[in-house]
C-alpha cells in the first residue's frame, strides 16, 4: 500500500471515530483536518518524506477557501429558504397546508407520507441547492408526521430523502457543475436538466409506492387520520380555501423563476418576505415570533455552514495528502469493457460518496473519467445521469451524508442518528434500484434531452 | 538536474481550448524535456483555491505557481485588461510582437514586481464572440435597457449605452438566461461557448468580440521560488510556456472554426455587428479607456504603449494584408 | 411501539453547567448572535429591491447583488459562534446517548482543547492576515460597479472566527467545571447532574 493510500484510509478512519465519539461534525472534520496536516509537516521536515504533502499549500490557504464559501452568491438562497421555512411552520400555514391535502388523501394510509413525497418534488424543482430542500420539508413535516402518530423512522427518512431530490431535478447547481466538467456540448446544463426530470419524477414515484405499500402491510407504520371527516363538497372547499394562500406562495417562488423576473437566488428572497406577509395575514406575526424566525435562522444557517467550513479545512489537507491520486488510481487503468468501467466508476462513486461531499467527488472524479468514458462511445447524458443519481445517494449514506446532517439539525431531539439512519435505508435500496433501471434502460435518462434540443 | 515539485493551480477547466490546454502541454512538455525532475502539476479550479485567488496565494508563496487569467485581478490592479484582453485592442499577432518585441513584457513585469511575481506568457487565443443574444442586434438602441452578463471594462461600455450589466455567478448563467432573467451574456470564444451548450436555448450568436481581441493566460510564479531555480530549470520552464502559447493559438485557430459550424448546424444565427454599432462601440470605449488612464498611471502608460504600437504596426496590419474576404467570400 | 417525543427534556437536563466565567461570555456571543441576525431582513430587503429594480424598472445593479452576499456572509460568520452557545452544531449521537455525561465532558474537552481550538486559532491567523491585505491593498469588486472595501466582508472573517474561538473556550471551561469542580459549576435547573438512570425513566413521559 502506497503512503498515500495509508495516509486517506487513516484520515477517514480517524475522522470517524471523532464523528462517533459524538463531537460536532464541523469541528470534527476540521481537526482531523488539523491532525493530518501536522502529521504531513512532521513527516516532511523531520523526516524529509517525499510527499505532496505542503502545509502552506493546505493549511496556509484555508482563509481563501473560507471566503470562498463566504463570497458565494448561489448559497445566499440557504438561508431564505431556511427562514421561509420556518415563517411557514411559525405561523401554522404549513401545517395547515399539510391537514388539508391529507384530508384529501381521505382514508389513505401513508397520506401524509405520500403528500411530503409531492411538496418535496415542487420544492426540487424551485431550488438547486439540497440543503435548503431538506431543512425546509424536514422543518414543515416532521412534526405533523409525529403528531398523526406515524412510525418516526418513516418520518425522518422520508423528509430527509425526499429533500435529497433538490439536487437532481432541475434547477440543481450539481448539474450545471457536472456539465461544465464533462466538457462537451452533447451533455450541456440543458440537456443535463432534460436528461434527470424523468429520474427525478421516478424516484418519487417509487418512493410513494414504497410508503403506500409499506403502509399497508403494517398499518400502525403510517396510520390513517383517525377521526377523518368525509371528503363532501364542503370539505373539499376547505381544503382549497386553505391551501390557496401557501400554494400562491409556491407559485410565486416557483413562478418568479419559471418567467424569469428571478433567480432562484432571488426567488428564495421573494419566498422569505412573501412567508412574512403571510403569516402577517393570518394574524400570526408579532415581534416575538418574528425574532424567534430569525435566531432559528441564524442557528441554522451556522450549523449548516459550520459544516462546510469544516468540509474545506478536511478536504484541502486529504488533497495534499494525494487523496486525488488514489481515487484516480482506483478508477484509472480499469481492465474492463465500457459497462464494467461505468460500473466500477459508479461504484467507486458510491463508495466515495460516504466520505466526501459532492463538490469534491465532481472536481476529483469527474474532470478524470469523462474523456475516459466518451472514447468508449458512452452516452454523456445517461452517465452524467447516472452519476447524478449516484452522488444523490452520497448525501444519504452515513457517515458523511450532508442531507443526514441537515435533517438531525431541524429535528424534534427525541429523534436521534440512528433513527435517521434507520429511516433513511429503504430509500437508499430504493436509489440503487433506480439506478440499475437507468443503467440497463439507458432512454430513462436520454429519451427527453433527445426529444427537447435534438439528437447529437 | 534538481527536482522540483510544484502544485499548479489553475483558473479555467483543463479542457477549455486555449484558454487552459496550454498549461497541459506546458505540464506535460516540462516534464518531458527535464526527464520527469520538474513536476508541475496542475489542479483544477477550486480544487486547491477558487481561481480569483491564484495572484494573492502566489505572492504569498502558499503556491510556487498558478495558471491565470489576469483580468480576475482587475478591481486591485487596474491595467490589468490591457494585459488580458482589452475592447478594440490589438490582433493575436500584433500583441505577441509587442510583448516579446516592443517592451509589452517589461511592462507585464514591472506591473507584478510589487507582488513578488514573475508573469510568463503562457497562452493567446484569438478574438472571442460578442455574445448570446435573445434577439438579433440590429440597433445600439436595442442595448439601451439590455440585460445583459458582461465582464470587463467591456461591460462599462456597455453600461455606457444604457444596458444593466450584471455578473451573475457561473452556476446562474444558464438557467437565468434560459428564463430570461437576463436578455444577453457574453462568455468566451466559440471553441469554449461550444462546451457551454448555451446553442440548446439561444439563437443568436453576435459577434466579432469587440470587447476582447485577444485573450491571454499566464503563468504567474513567486519570484523567491523562481530565483531559487537553476538557470536550466527556469529555461525549460520558458521554453515550455513559449511553446504552450503556440500550441494554445493554434488549437483555438483550429477548434473556432468548427465550433461555429456546428452552430450554424445547429440553427444558431451568426451575426456580424453592423459598421454603425461598431463605430459607437469603439468610440464609447476609447473614451472609457482614457477615463480609466486618467485615473491610473500604469494604465496610461501600457495603453500609451500599446496605441503607439497600434499605430506602428497599422500600416502593415492594414496594407500588408489582403481584406479577410479573399478566402473566398465566406464571409459576408 | 411508538415513543412519545417530548421535545428537549432529556437534553436540557443533560446540558453541562456552566461558571462565573462562561455565562457572561456565552451571553455576550448571544447578544451578538442575535443582533446579527437582523441581518436577515436587510438581505430579505436588498433581494426585494433588486428584483423590483431590475423587473419593473429595467435597472440592474451590481453592487446591490453583492451587496445580497455580504450580509449573508457577515450573518453568517456571526452566528458560528451563537450556535456554539446554543449547542445546534449536529452531532452524530447514536454512541454518544449511551455515554455518561462525564464521559461526554471528557470527549467534548479534549477534542476542544486539542483539535478544534488549534484549528480555528490557525483559521483565525490565517483570514486576519488575508484582511489586512485586502485592506491595505484598498481591494474592491472586480466589476466595474461593484461595491468598493472587499476588506470589511474579509474582516467579517476574523470577527466570526474570534467569536468562534470564545465560545470553545468557554464550552471547554464549563466541561472543566464539570469534571474538576473549578470554577465552581452552575446547573441550570439548580441541581446536580441528572443521573443515566433518570434520564431514562424521564423519556417516556
Ligand atoms: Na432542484
Ligand atoms: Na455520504
Amino acid at each position: 500500500m502506497s503512503i498515500e493510500t495509508l495516509m486517506v484510509l487513516l484520515m477517514f478512519g480517524s475522522f470517524m471515530m471523532l464523528l462517533l465519539a459524538g463531537f460536532p461534525v464541523a469541528w470534527s472534520l476540521a481537526g482531523i483536518g488539523l491532525l493530518f496536516a501536522v502529521i504531513g509537516h512532521v513527516m516532511v521536515e523531520s523526516f524529509n518524506a517525499d510527499i505532496w504533502f505542503n502545509w502552506r499549500g493546505s493549511m496556509g490557504v484555508l482563509d481563501r477557501r473560507i471566503y470562498s464559501v463566504v463570497a458565494n452568491e448561489l448559497m445566499v438562497a440557504l438561508p431564505m429558504f431556511i427562514f421561509m421555512g420556518i415563517m411557514l411552520d411559525k405561523s401554522g400555514i404549513a401545517e395547515k397546508l399539510m391537514d388539508s391535502l391529507v384530508r384529501l388523501f381521505g382514508g389513505l394510509r401513508g397520506g401524509y407520507a405520500v403528500t411530503v413525497v409531492i411538496v418535496g418534488v415542487l420544492l426540487a424543482a424551485s431550488t438547486g441547492i439540497i440543503g435548503a430542500s431538506v431543512v425546509l420539508l424536514g422543518m414543515l413535516s416532521i412534526g405533523p408526521m409525529l403528531k398523526a402518530k406515524y412510525d418516526k423512522t418513516l418520518a425522518v427518512g422520508t423528509a430527509c430523502s425526499v429533500g435529497t431530490l433538490g439536487i437532481l431535478v432541475p434547477p440543481s447547481i450539481m448539474l450545471v457543475l457536472m456539465a461544465d466538467r464533462m466538457g462537451t456540448p452533447a451533455a450541456s446544463v440543458g440537456r443535463l436538466f432534460m436528461g434527470a426530470v424523468i429520474p427525478g419524477l421516478m424516484l418519487a414515484g417509487m418512493y410513494i409506492l414504497y410508503i403506500l405499500i409499506r403502509s399497508y402491510m403494517k398499518p400502525e407504520f403510517a396510520p390513517a387520520p383517525a377521526n377523518r371527516e368525509p371528503v363532501d363538497l364542503r370539505a373539499f372547499l376547505d381544503v382549497l380555501i386553505s391551501v390557496v394562500p401557501p400554494l400562491a406562495l409556491i407559485v410565486l417562488v416557483l413562478g418568479s423563476i419559471f418567467t424569469g423576473v428571478a433567480t432562484t437566488t432571488e426567488a428564495s428572497g421573494i419566498g422569505a418576505l412573501g412567508a412574512t406577509l403571510l403569516a402577517l395575514l393570518y394574524g400570526r406575526l408579532n415581534l416575538t415570533n418574528f425574532k424567534q424566525a430569525l435566531y432559528q435562522t441564524s442557528r441554522t444557517t451556522a450549523f449548516i455552514f459550520g459544516i462546510f467550513i469544516g468540509a474545506t479545512i478536511y478536504a484541502a489537507v486529504l488533497r495534499s495528502h494525494g487523496g486525488d491520486d488514489v481515487i484516480r488510481n482506483a478508477i484509472l487503468g480499469l481492465p474492463f469493457g465500457v459497462t464494467g468501467t461505468v460500473l466500477v466508476i459508479l461504484l467507486v462513486t458510491f463508495l466515495i460518496g460516504f466520505f466526501l461531499d459532492w463538490v469534491e467527488i465532481t472536481l476529483i472524479v469527474l474532470p478524470l473519467v469523462a474523456p475516459v468514458v466518451l472514447s468508449l462511445g458512452v452516452d454523456p447524458v445517461w452517465f452524467a445521469i447516472l452519476f447524478a443519481v449516484c452522488l444523490q445517494t452520497s448525501f444519504l449514506t452515513p457517515p458523511v451524508g450532508f442531507a443526514l446532517f441537515y435533517i438531525k439539525g431541524v429535528c424534534p431531539p427525541g429523534i436521534v442518528t440512528t433513527d435517521i439512519y434507520k429511516g433513511v435505508a429503504p430509500y437508499i435500496v430504493l436509489q440503487l434500484i433506480a439506478l440499475l433501471l437507468i443503467f440497463w434502460y439507458a432512454p430513462l435518462a436520454t429519451w427527453l434531452p433527445a426529444e427537447v434540443f435534438g439528437r447529437r | 538536474q534538481e527536482r522540483v515539485r510544484w502544485q499548479v493551480p489553475i483558473a479555467f477547466p483543463s479542457h477549455w481550448v486555449g484558454l487552459s490546454t496550454p498549461i497541459v502541454h506546458m505540464t506535460e512538455t516540462v516534464r518531458t524535456i527535464s526527464g520527469g525532475n520538474i513536476d508541475m502539476r496542475y489542479y483544477e479550479p477550486d480544487e486547491l483555491i477558487p481561481p480569483f485567488e491564484i495572484l494573492d496565494a502566489v505572492s504569498e508563496g502558499q503556491f510556487n505557481a498558478g495558471f491565470t487569467w489576469l483580468g480576475y485581478d482587475q478591481g486591485r490592479i487596474p491595467v490589468l485588461p490591457l494585459l488580458a484582453g482589452p475592447p478594440f485592442g490589438m490582433e493575436p499577432p500584433a500583441f505577441m510582437a509587442w510583448h516579446y518585441f516592443g517592451g509589452g513584457d517589461e511592462l507585464l513585469q514591472e506591473v507584478y514586481e510589487p507582488y513578488g511575481v514573475t508573469a510568463l506568457l503562457c497562452g493567446v487565443i484569438g478574438p472571442e464572440a460578442a455574445g448570446w443574444f435573445a434577439e438579433p442586434l440590429d440597433s445600439l438602441d436595442q442595448i439601451d435597457g439590455l440585460r445583459i452578463r458582461f465582464a470587463g471594462i467591456g461591460g462599462q461600455v456597455m453600461e455606457k449605452l444604457g444596458a444593466s450589466v450584471t455578473m451573475l455567478p457561473g452556476g446562474e448563467l444558464y438557467q437565468a438566461m434560459d428564463r430570461g432573467v437576463i436578455d444577453a451574456m457574453e462568455f468566451s470564444a466559440p471553441a469554449v461557448d461550444r462546451i457551454l451548450g448555451v446553442a440548446d436555448i439561444v439563437q443568436n450568436y453576435i459577434l466579432p468580440g469587440w470587447h476582447q481581441t485577444y485573450t491571454t493566460s499566464h503563468l504567474l510564479i513567486n519570484t523567491e521560488a523562481w530565483e531559487d531555480l537553476s538557470d536550466l530549470t527556469r529555461a525549460q520552464i520558458e521554453v515550455g510556456c513559449r511553446s504552450a502559447t503556440l500550441f494554445g493559438f493554434s488549437e483555438s485557430e483550429w477548434e473556432n472554426p468548427q465550433a461555429m459550424h456546428d452552430f450554424e448546424a445547429d440553427g444558431v444565427n451568426l451575426q456580424v455587428l453592423s459598421p454603425e454599432i461598431l463605430a459607437e462601440l469603439e468610440e464609447v470605449t476609447n473614451t472609457t479607456l482614457d477615463e480609466i488612464a486618467a485615473g491610473d498611471e500604469m494604465f496610461a502608460r501600457v495603453l500609451e504603449s500599446q496605441r503607439e504600437w497600434m499605430q506602428v504596426h497599422g500600416v502593415w496590419h492594414d496594407k500588408g494584408h489582403l481584406p479577410r474576404s479573399y478566402y473566398g467570400g465566406v464571409a459576408e | 411501539m411508538v415513543q412519545a417525543i417530548v421535545p428537549g427534556a432529556v437534553e436540557a437536563r443533560q446540558d453541562l453547567p456552566t461558571n462565573i466565567i462562561s455565562r457572561p461570555v456565552d451571553a455576550v456571543i448571544r447578544f451578538i448572535g442575535q443582533l446579527a441576525a437582523w441581518l436577515w431582513v436587510a438581505t430579505i430587503a436588498v433581494i426585494t429591491i433588486n428584483v423590483v429594480d431590475r423587473f419593473m424598472f429595467g435597472r440592474g445593479s451590481i453592487a446591490l447583488e453583492e451587496l445580497s452576499w455580504h450580509f449573508f456572509g457577515a450573518a453568517m460568520l456571526l452566528s458560528l459562534s451563537y450556535a456554539v452557545v446554543t449547542d445546534d452544531h449536529v452531532r452524530v449521537d447514536f454512541l454518544r446517548e449511551r455515554f455518561s455525561l462525564k464521559t461526554r465532558a471528557w470527549i467534548e474537552l479534549l477534542a476542544l482543547v486539542l483539535l478544534a481550538m488549534p484549528v480555528f486559532w490557525i483559521v483565525l491567523e490565517e483570514t486576519y492576515s488575508y484582511a489586512m491585505r485586502s485592506y491595505v491593498s484598498g481591494e474592491r469588486s472586480q466589476a466595474p460597479s461593484g461595491l468598493p472595501n472587499r476588506f470589511i466582508i474579509k474582516g467579517a472573517m476574523p470577527l466570526g472566527f474570534t467569536l468562534l474561538m470564545l465560545a470553545f473556550a468557554s464550552r471547554a471551561l464549563r466541561c472543566i467545571s464539570f469534571l474538576f469542580g473549578f470554577p465552581r459549576p452552575f446547573w441550570p435547573h439548580g441541581r446536580g447532574p441528572v443521573s443515566d438512570n433518570a434520564e431514562q425513566s424521564s423519556g417516556g413521559a
